[in-house]
């Protein structure tokens, strides 16, 4: 768990010497920040993300060192060197002990500005320190980047420092869904678990690659070769999978864009053309959705038809009558044949188990090499109906019928399929239909939009027909490499010297198995629990909207794919950005940040900047209630008219309050004349019900 | 370090589904602990790439051990 405990600011913009403490403590953990616009609300939270991030933490298009963060009025004329620093305390409480551990962060610059042309301006001086404090005073950290990109990583800067203004960009798909996927890959550390899986990989292969060094010129060794190449043909594969669906990822973000260009045409036509756009964007919907459960059933069709219950259904019978006639030949001692090993055994210790000598030349030398010869000529039909025994018994254990009716949930999944196939087919009529009538409107630009759309459409269907070859090639490979796999386990029993890396094998296979598998659970069960959680928290604020009656929603939910989608009535799906207004789409935001946060367990404080603009009445007072009793602490920099309405809440859950003023504002809003000769962010103690002599505004 | 306490509930059901089809004995526990430090050691990774790699080579050796015994 990370908190926030205190922070201070030096010659950061308009921050030139400002500190703050956080409310840390149960249900008070709430700090109000109040600030009217233009005072310096988000240069706050750029000073946390800088603080915190330095230079990488800023990823507006400005490159490190491009960005000037000293005072705009600084007075060069007396000094041309502008001293920053931010000094930021954290709490890290450790999950499991509860034991707390504090660490301040400081980070400053120096800003050496040109003394020929103040446009310009160069940076020395760069330090970062971390100072963990213990009771015997204060040790600063070996590695602090490492150390703050293990409490609270920069991917989720966006998650623990939140622009209320910028909620749209969750749920507006311009980005397709990167923001809602690295969120979530973040905060379920999925990027961690698929770089141990890398690493995992390469362990198991280079075991591999000793197995064989250590097999040399044995069917062991050959099956080893095979492995490699298969894994070696498979490892390619998924570069260029990652490399096509990197090409996908782009052409499906232009072709949202010309969408978005496209409709934007259309509803600017109003009337016909609106309703063009509208019922286009439903049969889309439509189509996703049915694609999906397409995907899912011919999924199971395929598990079904590979499962082990297939092989009961076809050869159950059959199979019970061969392997009794294998348990007979067992039982009468016809295999295994033991004679060759003994006979052998005998010859090299020249005595025969009766006593006599059986050294080389001698009579019994003779008839015994006889003996190993006609046993070992025996012994290839006698190895070849061993393995086979043992093959069928090892697939008989393993496939134990399942108590479920194959047949009809096969039927069922079969004519599943067929539906979904006709209800495509007629989805794509109607969406080519509609499609033709667009083409026909010759105005503007859209002509041109329409002909970009198809060549990134046909680019679309072309990386996915490469994409689809690709994965049915990986997935051919797969398969033999798990035949190859299983002949080169039978062989390996014979090599017992090879015993600590066939260990070390199965170590790493577990692990990997462990890994991949937990992966496969976040990235299903997990987003469909966080989907859950979204939903109930966003009808929970949403209920209470009088706006939200006109645009009922059902149900919104985050799929699999990363996507956020809103159900209105009759089950038909919109995307939010479409279907709710701006202030709901806010909602869903805080409502999808709020609840993975609570899912993936990783507790730490939010900070957000404009929490509830735009909203107005029941929605806003739902929106604050359950932002905060839905956060372990939370920090809100905060206008004055969005305190309005909501004060009582403020009232109860507020631990601490601050008043933040721009000394800019005197004399048009402010009452009092600043001390101040600088345009400066000046804070006091005066929470949302209180003014001072510093903060006092005068009335509108 | 916050130990993201969801994530590790969910490695542990697996590990303890992977160790059950091992069905060698104590193998849950190690399974679990070698897991987790391999976990630990990509998200706090003070150590150069090559040497995370080395790492947990490592730790798979270390695993292998309650395997060989079983063997």
């Amino acid at each position: 768990m990370i908190l926030l405990k205190e922070a201070h600011f030096t010659n950061f913009r308009g921050l030139r010497d400002v500190s703050f403490k956080f409310a840390i403590e149960g249900e008070n953990a709430l700090t109000i920040i109040r600030a009217e616009n233009r005072t310096g609300k988000t240069t706050l939270l750029r000073a946390f993300i800088w603080g915190l991030y330095g230079d990488e933490g800023f990823t507006d298009g400005q490159k490190p060192h491009e960005l000037r963060l000293g005072p705009a009025d600084w007075p060069q004329e007396i000094d041309n060197q502008i001293p920053i620093q931010s000094n930021i305390k954290i709490r890290v409480i450790d999950d499991e002990s509860g034991e707390p551990t504090d660490y301040l962060i400081i980070r400053k610059r120096v800003e050496v500005i040109d003394v020929n042309d103040p446009g310009k301006f160069s940076v020395k001086d760069v330090q970062l320190t971390v100072l963990k404090e213990t009771r015997n005073g204060s040790k600063p950290e070996t590695y602090p980047e490492i150390l703050i990109n293990s409490i609270l990583p920069i991917g989720l800067r966006d998650i623990f420092f939140f622009d209320g203004d910028s909620a749209l960009r969750f749920t507006d798909k311009d980005d397709g869904n990167k923001r809602v996927e690295d969120a979530i890959k973040k905060l379920l550390l999925l990027e961690i678990l698929d770089s141990a899986k890398g690493h995992l990989t390469i362990a198991i292969r280079d075991i591999v690659r000793r197995k064989r060094i250590e097999s040399p010129n044995t069917p062991l060794d050959e099956l080893s070769r095979s492995r490699i190449e298969y894994e070696d043909a498979i490892a390619g594969i998924e570069i260029d999978l990652t490399a096509e669906r990197g090409t996908l990822d782009h052409l499906k973000i232009r072709k949202a864009s010309l969408e978005k260009e496209r409709d934007q045409f259309l509803m600017s036509g109003g009337g016909d053309r609106g309703k063009l756009k509208n019922d286009r964007q439903a049969i889309v919907i439509d189509m996703d959705r049915t694609e999906e459960t397409q995907e899912n059933n011919v999924r199971a069709l395929r598990d079904q038809l590979n499962g082990s219950d297939v092989l009961h259904q076809i050869a159950g019978v059959l199979l019970k009558k061969a392997s009794d006639i294998f348990s007979k030949l067992e039982q009468d001692r016809v295999i295994p044949n033991t004679l060759p090993e003994i006979v052998e055994s005998v010859l090299e210790k020249r005595k025969c188990i009766c006593g006599a000598d059986v050294s080389t030349g001698t009579s019994g030398h003779e008839h015994l090499s006889k003996i190993l010869f006609d046993s070992k000529k025996q012994s290839n039909g006698i190895s070849i109906l061993l393995n086979l025994s043992q093959g069928l018994k090892g697939s008989l254990r393993k496939t134990e019928p399942s108590s479920t009716d194959w047949i009809s949930a096969t039927k069922l999944n079969q004519r599943n399929i067929s539906d979904n196939r006709d209800r495509l087919a007629e989805l794509e009529k109607k969406k080519k239909s509609i499609d033709e009538k667009i083409e026909s409107i010759k105005e503007g630009n859209l002509e041109l939009v329409i002909k970009q759309l198809g060549e990134v459409e046909n680019g679309i269907r072309t990386v996915g027909e490469k994409i689809a070859t690709k994965q049915a090639d990986h997935r051919h490979k797969s398969e033999k490499l798990v035949i190859v796999k299983e002949d080169i386990r039978k062989l390996e029993i014979q090599f017992k010297k090879l015993k600590k890396l066939i260990a070390e094998e199965r170590a790493a296979e577990d692990l990997l198995r462990v890994v991949t598998e937990t992966i496969g659970h976040l990235t299903s069960q997990t987003v469909d629990d966080v989907s859950d959680r979204v939903n109930k928290l966003f009808l929970e604020i949403n209920l209470n909207d009088p706006e939200g009656q006109d645009k009922l929603v059902e149900r919104v939910s985050l799929s699999r794919d990363y996507d956020l989608e809103v159900r209105g009535p009759n089950g038909v799906d919109y995307l939010p950005i479409t279907y709710l207004s701006a202030s709901q789409n806010r909602a869903l935001t805080v409502a999808f940040i709020l609840s993975l946060i609570a899912e993936s367990g990783h507790s730490a404080v939010t900070v957000i900047d404009t929490p509830l603009g735009m909203t107005s009445g029941a929605l806003r007072r739902s929106l604050a209630l359950n932002t905060i009793r839905n956060s372990r602490q939370l920090v809100l920099l905060i206008t004055f008219s969005e305190i309005n309405g909501i004060e009582d809440i403020l009232d109860k859950y507020t631990g601490m309050s601050y008043t933040m003023t721009n000394t800019s504002h005197y004399p048009v809003e402010l009452v009092n004349k600043p001390k101040s000769i600088f345009k400066e962010v000046l804070v006091c103690g005066c929470s949302h019900r209180k003014s001072c002599p510093i903060c006092k505004r005068k009335e509108n | 370090m916050s130990k993201n306490i969801y994530v590790i509930d969910v490695l542990k059901k697996k590990c303890l589904e992977v160790a059950e089809l091992r069905g060698v004995d104590g193998y849950y526990k190690e399974l679990l602990i070698v897991a987790s430090e391999i976990v630990s050691l990509e998200r706090n990774h003070v150590v150069q790439p090559g040497q995370i790699q080395r790492k947990i080579a490592d730790k798979v050796e270390t695993l292998s051990k309650t395997i060989v015994e079983s063997m």
